[in-house]
């Protein structure tokens, strides 16, 4: 198949090495000192509550959103991460689902209604995000290191692409799946196009929006060992060193303290998709 | 009387099989003399040091008549593999990095040969640093590089080696962990701007080739002194392939040249033509390992 020859990969090392690199550095070095600031404050208040405060906080709102049963669940996997000394690396690798989970959302559910609301837009937005999500991470993990440096902002960054996707992909899904006849009454009323979105289409595809913030996170959360790889402190850094060494019980501490957040925030963000759901 | 018989049943089941394919046959005839000699799997980490030794081991063992497999993996999945058996031969261990791996499996590894035992290591910088040329230098110059050394994966031996380094000078640094590509690209966007940049460095490595870095020298020598690489095989080979085992027990490689081979591999060149090249030009060295 080797008809004429397609220099992609000197193509690409000369256009980042001679174009983009010198003439973009400055202005990803701006965006990389914001998202830093970012990591660094959610970081910073999730390692100075108190765990017994922050367990008692997040019990709480297990029991409001899933019941007795998930506030159990909770209380027991906070006792478990704090029990086997993980709880500094779990509020690192929190801070970075969170903060990536919030850009994926900032990105991700303007461009959901976008596309739901122009074909067009959906036509381009759609194979794009099938790109984001299949091409492998490693790809683009060492090029979040030469515009971000090592650290949290490029574990961000390479997490922000992996799992933004179903943000956009639910949303879109939310607003389109509105029935027509809803549509038409609120038309018939004289509802307005940014009233229709904000207070008809938005609000009913809120339990769709949330499946996508869950997934969203699912996937934050597994991108957490790849991310130590280009520095990013917390679980996944204990996986990775405790694989490096062999050391199997430290690789099963670790990745045990993921399983237990995942189960958390899976548990919780689906309770207040449903609370909402039940409401409309 | 009764061996006859089995052979010729053999020998006519053989003659069923192949029936009608004639060509069939002749390829079921070659490669029934390669098994013979059986399937050799190397382990290959993904170092830029493992590939030419790693092809220039294949090659020769080819000519013998093997058949090699090539295992991709991460260190600590090569050795588990070469203790299970599922690897056979590895080109590139460490030491004294890799000793962790020779104590969590000493019955069922064995370390054969050293292939070169000058690889320099320790933590470099960029030629344009001017004021730093020993580890006495690093004292009171923490700032400069934002007190940080960016250091290969958590875990590694090296990482700790540099924690204990830095404990034991007293320095003002804290390392930072990520992994070989995160560290040369971070080292790589710092040298972009030309600012002060201080990582862990190893040879052989292009790296050297590629940027203008100096070893930081530690005349105490207590942390960083030089490497060897060693073959390391599965315990079971000295039985099983004796021979190759043998080879292998000879064998040695100068470092320069496996620099060389990785600088015009990384240049694009085709791996096993640069290992064949390399054999041809060595071909004495060669017959000194096989004992010919």
């Amino acid at each position: 198949m080797n008809y004429f020859e397609l220099p992609l990969e000197q193509w690409t090392n000369t256009f980042v090495d001679d174009w983009f690199l010198p003439t973009f550095g400055n202005a990803f070095d701006s965006i990389g000192a914001v998202l830093n600031a970012f990591v660094d404050l959610v970081t910073d208040v999730l390692l100075f509550v108190p765990p017994e405060l922050f367990t008692l906080l997040l019990v709480i709102l297990s029991w409001r959103v899933g019941g007795k049963g998930l506030a159990i669940f909770t209380f027991l996997g906070m006792l478990f991460i704090g029990s086997v000394d993980i709880w500094e690396e779990s509020m690192h690798t929190l801070s970075i689902v969170i903060v990536s989970t919030f850009v994926s959302l900032l990105v991700g559910i303007p461009v959901g209604i976008l596309s739901a609301m122009n074909n067009r837009v959906q036509s381009v937005v759609r194979p794009t995000l099938d790109f984001m999500q299949t091409l492998p991470s490693f790809v683009y993990l060492i090029p979040a290191v030469l515009l971000f440096g090592l650290g949290g902002v490029s574990a961000v960054i390479a997490t922000f692409i992996f799992a933004a996707p179903p943000a956009v992909r639910m949303t879109n899904l939310g607003i389109r799946h509105v029935p027509k006849e809803v549509i038409e009454a609120s038309r018939a009323f004289g509802s307005t196009s940014k009233q229709l979105l904000f207070k008809v289409q938005l609000p009913l595809a809120v339990p769709s929006i949330m499946a996508g913030v869950n997934q969203t996170i699912m996937l934050s959360l597994s991108m957490a060992v790849i991310a130590s790889m280009i520095g990013a402190p917390g679980l996944g850094a204990t996986v990775l060193q405790a694989i490096s060494r062999v050391n199997i019980g430290l690789g099963l501490v670790g990745g045990l303290g993921i399983v237990v957040l995942a189960i958390i925030l899976d548990r919780i963000t689906q309770g207040i998709g449903q609370g909402q759901n039940n409401k409309s | 009387m009764k061996k006859l018989f089995i052979t010729l049943t053999a020998l006519a089941l053989v003659a069923l099989a192949a029936c009608g394919n004639g060509e069939d046959q002749d390829s079921n005839g070659d490669s029934a003399e390669v098994e013979e000699k059986g399937t050799l799997t190397f382990g290959v980490t993904p170092w830029t040091s493992t590939v030419p030794p790693t092809k220039v081991a294949k090659l020769v063992l080819e000519d013998m008549g093997y058949e090699i497999e090539e295992t991709q993996a991460d260190v600590s999945s090569t050795f588990m593999g070469l203790s299970r058996g599922d690897i056979d031969i590895f080109m590139d261990s460490w030491m004294p990095v890799h000793e962790i791996y020779f104590d969590e499996y000493e019955d069922s590894v064995e370390n054969v040969a050293t292939s070169y035992d000058n690889a320099d290591a320790g933590l470099v910088v960029p030629t344009y640093v001017d004021d730093i040329e020993t580890v006495e230098d690093l004292k009171g110059n923490e700032e400069m590089f934002g007190n940080e050394i960016y250091g290969i994966e958590d875990g590694a031996s090296a990482t700790e080696m540099i924690d204990d380094f830095i404990e034991a000078y007293d320095l003002d640094f804290e390392q930072v962990n990520s992994s070989e590509g995160g560290m040369i690209a971070q080292a790589q966007r710092m040298m972009n701007n030309e600012e002060p940049v201080i990582f862990y460095g190893w040879r052989p490595h292009t790296m050297f080739n590629e940027f203008d870095l100096k070893i930081v020298e530690e005349p105490a020598g207590d942390f960083f002194e030089q490497s060897s690489v060693h073959v390391v095989t599965n315990g079971e080979l000295a039985n099983d392939h004796p021979e190759v085992y043998e080879f292998l027990s000879n064998w040695s490689i100068p470092i320069d040249d496996v620099e060389a081979m990785i600088v015009e591999i990384e240049d694009g060149a085709d791996e096993e033509e640069v290992a064949q090249e390399w054999i041809e030009n060595n071909q004495d060295h060669i017959d000194e390992m096989l004992e010919n």
